[in-house]
């Protein structure tokens, strides 16, 4: 557990253990005050420790450019290679004879950025003009393997910016697939798993949702407001997101319980796209190979299953609540099914298929209503789940979706009523009583979870 | 692992993978053939790197129909890796085909591989002063920019009058091409070492 965590659940148990007659009032008051006088110095070491190893990079790398002209060929190449072994032997040295670890992350931090500053710099001397994602991925390979090596939370935080910038210039700008950034994920996860590296783990599922935003740049596809296959690739996408996040809602590593945030953000905000009436009304008529998108349907459908039915098993929900989750959860599935598919395409030769068939195709107002229906059952069990497992977050999300929710369908409700001064008047009203309502039920939730964590 | 080896291990592969960019430039200058090609340079500035050129040469539009068009083939999309049919020529190298696959130039031919930045469905005619249909390909081919010294990158983006500013580029089998010297009137005004 990291200084500020340790801190916060200290501070959550000190109380109970003060009841117990364990610690006095006075000793867990000094005890707080301790570790926070402690983890404020640590702060600012970090703080500064990094500040310090950035302002020493670009100093370094202002003073090359400033006297590029006087210097040869030869010694430039010294010059930047004794740079870079200078910030590694630092590392080595602030690490084991120094004792000063923070110190020791600025200078893997820096040696981060005296690599990247050594492609750049080699690639004028040379005059390289390569494909310029390829200098952005070698970068990101540098800080991987520092932070692998090194064990540096900073520089995997480093490398991981980077890799998204190359997956974002090599998907959208070259709008190419960038399947080696597959191999950069499964690597970055070996120093993941042995370091409990939150900001770091947040960033790589991050990075894996940037990867998967970027399928829509692809020629492949085609124009985002001429084809279908957007909604039907971002349908598979939010299936196959929503099952990583139950995937890693029912495990207990610290890897997964980072990222799962993430992936039930993502989820979230792909389902709610789906609540809006007109969403993909303007799209082409489906149209083309119907095989591949079954089969990516039947991938994602089955990550999908094998986290729901994780999540049931080590659930210690009551058979009729665990009942109501599992139809939430299939209705979720079937309606994204539904996006995939929206004229049924796969129920053609089923008995009773023609009725399903008849639900689509999209734009129709019955399928926004199931997803509006849906959504909100969605939220209440998020929930649920956020008040049992004491996951403030949770909690959190599942109202700041709901207050979402509920400013979306007023603005498409009373839309037409925009140039009324009455518009302003009642929705203000409405909006205010709700919020308020609303905020004091989530303090309310948060309260509970308190309490029933210190008894 | 000791923290000690871990540095060294570290330290090897990065400065292994910095040589393997020189190494690898090196190798298309030392081993690929020369070829002179005439050039249409431009004025930018880098604020990072200082002075530097950029070239525009005739190959980097390759007309695709008409009657200069090119001959191979015809369906190009931005981004895509093409390789041109070279007939070098000491008044500078011209393109004569332009294909998806290397296979597809003769042995008698140099091949150079690009990447079509972008393709033009129009050209505008001077002399009608109308933009007619003429399909048109930018390509770049890693040849396009070369750093001076600070403060003389003038006398090759804006050369005095009369003056002709020709690249020598060494192509090696791979197709990729790398700036040998940069040529003012036909003698060398740069010219490339390893140290």
């Amino acid at each position: 557990m990291n200084d500020r965590g340790f801190g916060k659940r200290l501070a959550q148990e000190l109380p109970r253990w003060q009841k117990e007659g364990w610690v006095s009032a006075e000793g867990g008051q000094a005890i707080l005050a301790d570790l926070d006088a402690r983890h404020q110095k640590l702060a600012w070491a970090s703080s500064l420790a990094l500040i310090g190893a950035l302002l020493l990079g670009i100093g370094v790398i202002t003073w090359f450019a400033a006297h590029w002209n006087e210097i040869s060929k030869l010694m430039k190449l010294v010059l930047i290679f004794l740079a870079l072994v200078a910030s590694h032997v630092a590392h080595g040295f602030c690490q084991t004879r120094g004792a000063l670890p923070k110190l020791a992350q600025g200078m893997a931090f820096l040696s981060v950025l005296f690599f990247g500053a050594a492609i750049m710099l080699i690639g004028q001397i040379y005059h390289i003009d390569a494909h310029f994602p390829d200098g952005i991925a070698l970068w990101a390979a540098g800080g991987l393997l520092t932070a692998w090596l090194l064990g540096s939370q900073p520089a995997m935080v480093t490398s991981i910016a980077l890799a998204a910038l190359w997956t974002w210039t090599e998907q959208v700008e070259y709008r190419a697939m960038n399947w080696p950034l597959l191999g950069y994920l499964t690597l970055a996860t070996v120093p993941l798993l042995r370091h409990d590296w939150k900001i770091a783990a947040r960033g790589w599922g991050g990075l894996s949702i940037l990867w998967m935003i970027g399928w829509h740049a692809q020629p492949w596809i085609g124009e985002v407001w001429e084809s279908y296959a957007h909604i039907r690739l971002f349908a598979l996408q939010v299936l196959g997101i929503a099952g990583c996040w139950a995937l890693a809602q029912a495990s207990e590593h610290p890897l997964a319980r980072a990222v799962r945030g993430d992936f039930l953000l993502a989820a979230l905000i792909g389902a709610f796209v789906f609540t809006f009436p007109d969403f993909a009304s303007h799209h082409a008529v489906p149209a083309g190979e119907m095989a591949p998108w079954f089969a990516a349907l039947v991938g994602a459908a089955a990550l999908y299953a094998a986290g729901i039915l994780r999540l049931v098993r080590a659930s210690d929900l009551a058979t009729k609540r665990l009942r109501i989750v599992i139809a939430l959860s299939t209705c979720f599935a079937l309606l994204l099914a539904f996006e995939v598919f929206p004229q049924g395409d796969f129920l053609r030769g089923i008995p009773q298929g023609d009725f399903l068939r008849g639900i689509g195709p999209r734009g129709g107002g019955l399928p926004a209503l199931l997803w509006n229906a849906l959504f909100l059952g969605v939220l209440y069990w998020i929930g649920d789940l956020g008040i049992r497992h004491g996951d403030r977050l949770m909690v959190n999300r599942a109202f700041i979706g709901f207050s979402i929710w509920m400013l979306a369908r007023y603005f498409d409700t009373f839309w037409s009523l925009l140039d009324r001064a009455l518009f302003f008047m009642a929705g203000g009203i409405l909006l205010l009583a709700g919020g308020g309502w609303l905020e004091r039920r989530r303090r309310a939730l948060l309260h509970d979870i308190e309490e029933r964590r210190q008894s | 692992m000791n923290l000690w080896l871990k540095i060294t291990l570290l330290v090897v592969v990065q400065v292994a993978a910095l040589a393997a960019m020189i190494a690898d430039k090196q190798w298309t200058l030392n081993t690929g053939t020369p070829v002179v090609l005439q050039t249409e340079p431009v004025d930018p500035r880098s604020l990072f790197m200082g002075d530097y050129a950029r070239f525009a040469y005739p190959i980097s539009r390759l007309r695709l129909d008409g009657e200069t068009a090119l001959g191979g083939d015809k369906d190009f999309k931005q981004h895509d890796t093409l390789w041109v049919a070279l007939k070098p020529d000491p008044d500078g190298a011209k393109a004569v085909s332009v294909h998806h696959q290397r296979s597809a130039i003769g042995p008698e031919l140099l091949a150079l591989k690009g990447e079509v930045q972008s393709l033009n469905e129009n050209e505008w005619d001077r002399a009608t002063n109308k933009s007619i249909p003429q399909r048109t390909l930018n390509v770049r081919y890693g040849i396009e920019q070369y750093y001076v010294q600070e403060g003389t990158g003038g006398e090759v983006e804006r050369p005095r009058g009369g003056e002709k500013v020709s690249i020598l580029v060494a192509i090696d089998a791979r197709g990729k091409a790398g700036i040998l010297a940069v040529l003012l009137d036909g003698r060398e005004r740069y010219r490339e070492s390893l140290f």
